[in-house]
C-alpha cells in the first residue's frame, strides 16, 4: 500500500469480516514512532474512534518489532519537537483508549518505551516468550508520565510504580506477573492465538461488547483524559532539560 | 545514618525491642526524613531494621499503659508513612523477619520492597481491638482492593512467597542471606538512573495514585485513632499484655 506520493504507508488500516488490522509500518526502524508516524497513527486511531462497523481492532507492527518506542534520534537536536511529539502521542492513546470495539497488541520482539505504551492502552495485549517490554524512560532521562495513567489503570498502581521507577526492560514471564501481557505462547503461535481471540470477542453480542467497553472506559474516571495531557506537558518538560538532553547524546552518539 | 554517594540508609536501631516504634524513635525517623528529603545528592533511601525483624509495629505497651500515648503513636504512624511517600527520592526497603502492623504500614509507604522467604508481613491489629485503616491510602495502591480487604480485615500474618505474589514485595531473596546483596543490587541499579526523570515520575505517580492526598491519610488516621479510644482496644490490649506476661513467666 502506498500513499499519494508513492511511499509506502507508515501506518496502514485494513479491515475484512468485521476485524481491522491497524498495522505500525516502518519495520526498517522496529516501528520506532516518528513524528510522521505518531501522526499517520493519530489521523488512523481518530477514523477508528468513530467507526463502529469494526468487531475488534488488532494493533501490530511489521517486521521483527512491534514497536522499538518513540524515535528521539530524527530530533535529537529539537527537544521541543521531541515535545510535540509527546503531546501527539498523547493525543493517539486517548483516541486508542476511545476505540468503541476491543483492541488486541499483538506484540512480536520487542515493545519499548513508548511501544509498551501503546499496549497498556489496548485491551488485551498478546505476545510470545523471547519478547522484550519495558519503559526505560527513566534511565535516558526522561518521564514516563503519559503512558503513567494508563500503566496505573491497566496493572496497578503498585506495579506501575515498581515498573516505571526501576526503569530497564523485563522478561515476558515478568510481564505476565505484572498484567501487562494477557496471553503468552510460542512465537510460532502468534497469529493462532490472536485468531482465536478475535474469533472469541466476534462471536459476542456486538452492542453487548460495545456497552461493556464504554462503561469500562468510564470507570476509567473522569479525569483520565486531563491527567495523559498533563503527563505530555511534564513529560515535554524534563525531556528538554540538560539532564535529558546530555543522556540522550550520550545513547546516540554510541 | 550511613550514605554512600547517592544512597541513604536509615536504619532503625533497637534491635531488642524487634524495633517497635516509640515516640522518640518515629520522631527522630522523620526528623532523618526530612533532612535527607533536603539533601540533592540523596537519590535513594535505603530503609533497614538492625537484628532479626525490619519492624514489629508501634509500640503497643506504652500505648497501653498511656492512651494518649497511642494516640501519639498513631498520629506520628501516619505522619511517617506520609513522609515516606512524599520523600523526592526513591525509597527502598530492606525486610527481614516482621514487618508488622505499623511495621507493615511503613513498608506499604516505600516504592520498592526487598524481602526473604522469612519476612512476615500483615495487620494482626483487630486482635487487640485496633484498626489498621491508617495504612489504607498506601496498601490500596500496593496490592489492589482484594488482597488490601483481605489483609486487614482477616488480619492474617502472611511470608515472604505470599507477600510477593500480593506485590507487597517488589522483590524477593531466595534466602536470608543473600537479601542484602539483593538490595545491593537494586540500589546500584537505580543509582545509574537519571535522578531528576526519577524524581518527576515518583511525584507524578503520587499524583495520579492519591497516595500522598491529605485529606485520604487524615480520614485513615481519623478511623484508626477511633478505634484506639474504645473500651474495646483498652480491654483487648490489656488480655493481650496479660496473655504475653504469663507466656514469659
Amino acid at each position: 500500500m502506498t500513499d499519494e506520493s508513492g511511499n509506502e504507508e507508515l501506518v496502514q488500516l485494513r479491515s475484512e469480516d468485521g476485524v481491522c488490522r491497524l498495522i505500525l509500518n516502518r519495520p526498517q526502524a522496529r516501528n520506532a514512532l516518528s513524528m510522521e508516524m505518531i501522526e499517520s497513527l493519530l489521523e488512523a486511531v481518530e477514523q477508528l474512534r468513530n467507526d463502529e462497523a469494526n468487531r475488534v481492532v488488532v494493533l501490530e507492527g511489521a517486521g521483527k518489532s512491534f514497536c522499538a518506542g518513540m524515535d528521539l534520534k530524527g530530533v535529537m537536536n529539537d527537544p521541543l519537537q521531541m515535545g510535540d511529539m509527546l503531546r501527539t502521542l498523547a493525543r493517539v492513546t486517548i483516541a486508542l483508549r476511545s476505540i468503541p470495539v476491543p483492541t488486541i497488541a499483538r506484540v512480536q520482539g520487542a515493545a519499548i518505551g513508548g511501544g509498551c505504551g501503546l499496549c497498556g492502552v489496548c485491551d488485551f495485549v498478546v505476545s510470545h516468550s523471547e519478547v522484550k517490554m519495558g519503559y526505560p524512560e527513566i534511565g535516558l532521562g526522561i518521564c514516563p508520565a503519559v503512558v503513567a495513567p494508563w500503566l496505573i489503570r491497566r496493572i496497578g498502581a503498585g506495579n506501575a510504580r515498581a515498573i516505571l521507577l526501576a526503569g530497564g526492560t523485563m522478561p515476558a514471564e515478568e510481564a505476565v506477573r505484572m498484567g501487562l501481557i494477557d496471553r503468552l505462547v510460542p512465537e510460532t503461535d502468534l497469529d493462532d492465538e490472536v485468531d482465536g481471540l478475535v474469533r472469541k470477542i466476534t462471536s459476542g453480542g456486538p452492542k453487548a461488547i460495545m456497552v461493556t467497553k464504554k462503561w469500562l472506559n468510564e470507570l476509567d474516571g473522569p479525569d483520565v483524559e486531563a491527567q495523559v495531557l498533563k503527563g505530555a506537558e511534564l513529560s515535554a518538560e524534563v525531556i528538554r532539560g540538560t539532564e535529558a538532553q546530555e543522556r540522550l547524546r550520550k545513547v546516540f552518539a554510541k | 545514618m550511613r550514605r554512600s554517594e547517592a544512597v541513604s540508609i536509615l536504619r532503625f536501631e533497637d534491635p531488642e525491642r524487634r524495633n517497635a516504634l516509640s515516640v522518640p524513635m518515629l520522631e527522630s525517623f522523620l526528623k532523618r526524613l526530612e533532612e535527607v528529603a533536603c539533601d540533592s545528592r540523596v537519590t535513594i533511601v535505603r530503609l533497614e531494621g538492625a537484628g532479626s525483624a525490619f519492624c514489629s509495629g508501634i509500640d503497643l505497651e506504652a500505648g497501653r499503659e498511656d492512651p494518649a500515648m497511642l494516640v501519639r503513636l498513631l498520629e506520628l504512624l501516619s505522619q511517617a508513612m506520609r513522609s515516606i511517600r512524599g520523600m523526592p527520592q526513591v525509597v527502598v526497603a530492606q525486610v527481614q523477619g516482621a514487618a508488622i502492623a505499623g511495621g507493615c504500614a511503613l513498608l506499604s509507604a516505600c516504592d520498592f520492597t526487598c524481602g526473604e522467604p522469612g519476612t512476615r508481613v500483615g495487620y494482626p491489629v483487630t486482635r487487640v481491638g485496633l484498626s489498621a485503616a491508617v495504612s489504607v491510602p498506601t496498601l490500596l495502591g500496593s496490592v489492589g482492593t482484594a488482597a488490601a480487604r483481605s489483609l486487614l480485615l482477616e488480619g492474617s500474618v502472611i511470608d515472604g512467597t505470599k507477600a510477593r505474589q500480593l506485590n507487597l514485595l517488589t522483590h524477593l531473596a531466595a534466602s536470608l542471606e543473600e537479601l542484602p546483596g539483593l538490595v545491593d543490587e537494586l540500589c546500584a541499579d537505580l543509582a545509574t538512573k537519571a535522578p531528576i526523570a526519577m524524581l518527576k515520575t515518583k511525584a507524578w505517580l503520587n499524583e495520579l495514585d492519591e497516595s500522598i492526598q491529605e485529606s485520604r491519610h487524615q480520614s485513615a488516621l481519623e478511623y484508626s485513632l477511633h478505634s484506639a479510644q474504645t473500651d474495646e482496644a483498652a480491654l483487648m490490649l490489656e488480655r493481650n499484655w496479660k496473655n504475653k506476661k504469663r507466656d514469659q513467666s
